[in-house]
């Protein structure tokens, strides 16, 4: 019997940028970065109009893989692809993400006192037409 | 690579301290530890607790860290009492020593892997015992890729 989506999602997986894999990840996401402008003139006492006109997607991981991450070179783009897992597993529950035209921006690295030390990194994508998406949202 | 791998490299580092007695570096189960009546120097390492973190990825790939206790009852006979505390704390110090920060059996952190208490018990004579914890943490590149092969046997 086919089990549908959770609807909850729990951990990643296959987190990879361009041909370097992304393991031991403890934290990530992305954001599809949409900003809107607002108008109000003449009588108005509210917003008569909000459009969106500045999108800019992002992405953030977090992994215990700290020579991995800080050794990226900052040039370039790749895709950036990751999956979030459905919470029970279950088939067409994962999400699944893609940023394509990723550019690696920056890493930061934190590491405390008998601690697993950590890196988090920070992509933005761009879209070569202007027009797409360069984030891309699917189920598997 | 497990648990058990780590209690013989164990055991292999202190008897390399030469510290211990030649039979006198027990891997065996508590009931055993009365034996030996000849052995003056003695060390008895005992599976404890372990516990399991899930710190990244998703399972069934994901690494998991195990952190695991022994317990190492160091062991010292002497007729004579202040002798016998001074031989069975040294032998701790020993202990110390050749096991705090090591990367054993391949396996544990160094970082995280160092005695962690020890508790002295009341003399009984010739003999004083002092038990303590020795604590490592270790990695398991899997829910599902522990060790599985069978048993070494006696060391």
């Amino acid at each position: 019997m086919a089990i549908g989506a959770t609807g909850a999602q729990i951990n990643w997986e296959g987190v990879e940028y361009g041909s370097n894999p992304i393991k031991r990840v403890t934290s990530g996401g992305f954001s599809l970065g949409g900003q809107l402008i607002r108008f109000k003139g003449d009588t108005d006492r509210y917003t008569s109009i909000i459009a969106n006109v500045n999108n800019e997607p992002s992405a953030t991981f977090t992994t215990a893989d700290v020579g991995s991450l800080m050794t990226i070179a900052t040039s370039g783009s790749a895709t950036l692809a990751a999956t979030l897992k459905d919470a029970l597993a279950a088939t067409g529950g994962d999400v699944v993400f893609s940023l394509v035209n990723a550019v690696y921006e920056t890493a930061d690295t934190t590491a405390q006192h008998a601690q697993f030390g950590t890196v988090t990194a920070t992509w933005q994508g761009y879209a070569a037409d202007g027009m797409t998406n360069p984030l891309s949202i699917s189920r598997a | 690579m497990r648990d058990r791998d780590v209690r013989a490299a164990i055991a292999a580092a202190l008897s390399a301290t030469g510290a211990f007695d030649a039979e006198g570096v027990w891997l065996w189960s508590p009931e055993n530890l009365g034996q030996g009546t000849s052995v003056g120097r003695a060390v008895q390492i005992e599976p404890g607790n372990s516990n399991v973190a899930n710190p990244w990825d998703a399972q069934p790939w994901g690494g998991i860290v195990i952190q695991s206790q022994v317990k190492v009852t160091l062991v010292y006979r002497d007729e004579d009492a202040q002798k016998r505390d001074e031989g069975a704390e040294n032998l701790l110090q020993v202990a110390q020593n050749a096991l705090n920060g090591q990367n054993l059996a391949g396996l544990t952190l160094p970082a995280l892997t160092c005695f962690v208490n020890w508790s002295w018990l009341n003399p009984q004579p010739p003999e004083r015992q002092i038990t303590s914890i020795f604590q490592y943490s270790y990695i398991v590149e899997g829910w599902n890729a522990f060790d599985t092969t069978e048993e070494e046997g006696e060391h």
